[in-house]
């Protein structure tokens, strides 16, 4: 069943939404990471993907290279946009400009970082139901979106089936020890409790198989969403239980993605939906 | 999935077509393992590793003494280490990336020879790149360690577990070098 935001609903999700990619774009000023503050960067890696070349061919990530005024300039125009969606989350320009930008940010930065993070480009389709006007096709999209959200899991299950990595022996040993080995580098590094009980783990190969298969299960229970919705606050859960023990073991928290989640919330009950306006 | 995709039908047909058209491209990109954004792919972590306890790393020598990376934020960690491990990628495929053998077979054989250089120059590092890269560097590293660097040496090592919680640097091997001009 697709349900029908109603006027108010769509308004007060876009501003979450954008309130929340704001936030996300603080974070990227504070932790140096916008285009402007990558301080010219000569190395970039666009590897296989057309879009990459697309955006590089346009020659606008060489003009930001060259002319550091404009990379800020583009920077806090994109901050701004995020920021002006979330005030006047009606009009239809902002999110679609916000969009571009984003995309095109997501791109350089990724490009010059020399790694394609799903971190923060993922979040461009989230942008894309806004993008619209009616009502009826924002809620599709939104409604398409869910099952998006419950693929980028359920496919990461999937790959470590097929690939065999999740039965595979020494596995989670590995995968501590290459994301634990350069902290344990550092003369006199002493481990914080969590570390230590990662650290445990690579003494007991039965557990670590455990918990390595327990973390892709949770990655597996969300094909769930593809049959029912019955469960949807359940999965919110589980994939914010997930995304702390990745940050543990692996350091990375995809805090910027959690916003995702919001495709799972009880909209019908939280906004309370006119039931003649749901559509099936 | 089947029935949602009928109810988009009954709908709007321009959005069945993105949806048909989104699935497709994800399913593409997924059989040939090519993420071409937005169809992105999730196979982080898939690949079976045995564990052996030595991991291949870089290392950045600053003033000639190795430069305490783990000690800053990820995020600036990231702009300095993950840039030096495609450096030494390039630096040991003689630049010859997957990017340019592309433009090279697909781009220059159907269009012009000048179009592929264009697309080389803006897609592809070239070794003229190599001095700009390290120049880069030792500015970015200047400000976030606030220290002047006067030599810098890159490399690779391997950072082998000699106990649980002991960790020990060996086999270094330079790959590059930069004096202050």
């Amino acid at each position: 069943m697709i349900y029908f935001f109603s006027d108010i609903a769509r308004t007060r999700l876009t501003r979450w939404v954008f309130a929340w990619l704001f936030l996300v774009l603080l974070y990227q000023w504070w932790a140096d990471l916008m285009i402007s503050q990558l301080e010219s960067p000569v190395l970039l890696r666009v590897d296989l993907d057309v879009t990459y070349w697309l955006v590089h061919l346009t020659g606008i990530g060489e003009f930001f290279k060259n002319n550091g005024f404009a990379a800020f300039t583009f920077d806090l125009i994109l901050t701004l946009l995020c920021l002006a969606t979330a005030i006047f989350p009606k009009r239809m320009v902002l999110p679609i400009l916000t969009g571009i930008f984003f995309l095109i940010y997501c791109v350089l930065l990724n490009s010059y970082q020399c790694w394609h993070y799903h971190n923060l480009i993922t979040l461009i389709l989230l942008i894309i139901p806004f993008c619209v006007r009616s009502l009826k096709s924002f809620s599709i999209l939104f409604a398409g979106l869910r099952y998006a959200v419950a693929y980028i899991y359920a496919s990461a299950a999937i790959w470590k089936l097929f690939r065999g990595s999740v039965f595979n022996e020494g596995q989670m040993q590995w995968l501590i020890e290459h994301n634990y080995v350069d902290r344990m580098a550092i003369p006199g590094y002493q481990p914080n409790f969590l570390e230590n009980t990662m650290l445990y783990l690579l003494e007991s190969p039965k557990l670590a198989a455990f918990a390595l298969i327990l973390g892709v299960a949770m990655e597996a229970s969300f094909l769930v969403a593809f049959f029912t919705k019955k469960f949807d606050r359940y999965l919110i859960g589980i994939g914010v239980v997930f995304h702390l023990i990745t940050a543990v073991l692996v350091d990375v928290s995809f805090l910027q993605l959690w916003i995702l989640f919001v495709v799972f919330l009880p909209f019908e009950r939280l906004f309370k939906f006119n039931p003649e306006s749901n559509v099936s | 999935m089947n029935f949602f995709l009928r109810d988009v039908w009954k709908q709007s047909k321009v959005i069945f077509a993105f949806f048909v058209i989104f699935t497709l491209g994800t399913f593409v990109c997924t059989y040939s393992k090519i993420q071409v954004t937005p169809f992105f792919l999730w196979a982080h972590y898939s690949d079976p590793q045995t564990s052996t306890g030595q991991h291949e790393r870089i290392y950045i020598k600053v003033n000639g003494e190795i430069l305490d990376l783990p000690s800053i934020t990820r995020p600036t960690r990231e702009v300095i280490q993950l840039p030096m491990e495609y450096f030494v990628q390039l630096e040991r495929s003689n630049y010859d990336t997957g990017t340019r053998q592309i433009i090279r077979k697909k781009i220059a054989t159907r269009f012009s020879a000048a179009t592929a250089q264009k697309m080389e120059a803006r897609l592809c590092n070239s070794k003229g790149d190599k001095r700009a890269y390290l120049s880069w560097l030792a500015s970015y590293i200047e400000r976030v360690y606030k220290k002047k660097v006067y030599t810098m040496e890159v490399g690779t090592c391997d950072l082998v577990f000699v106990k649980k919680t002991e960790v020990q640097r060996m086999n270094l091997i330079p790959i590059a070098e930069y004096k202050r001009p």
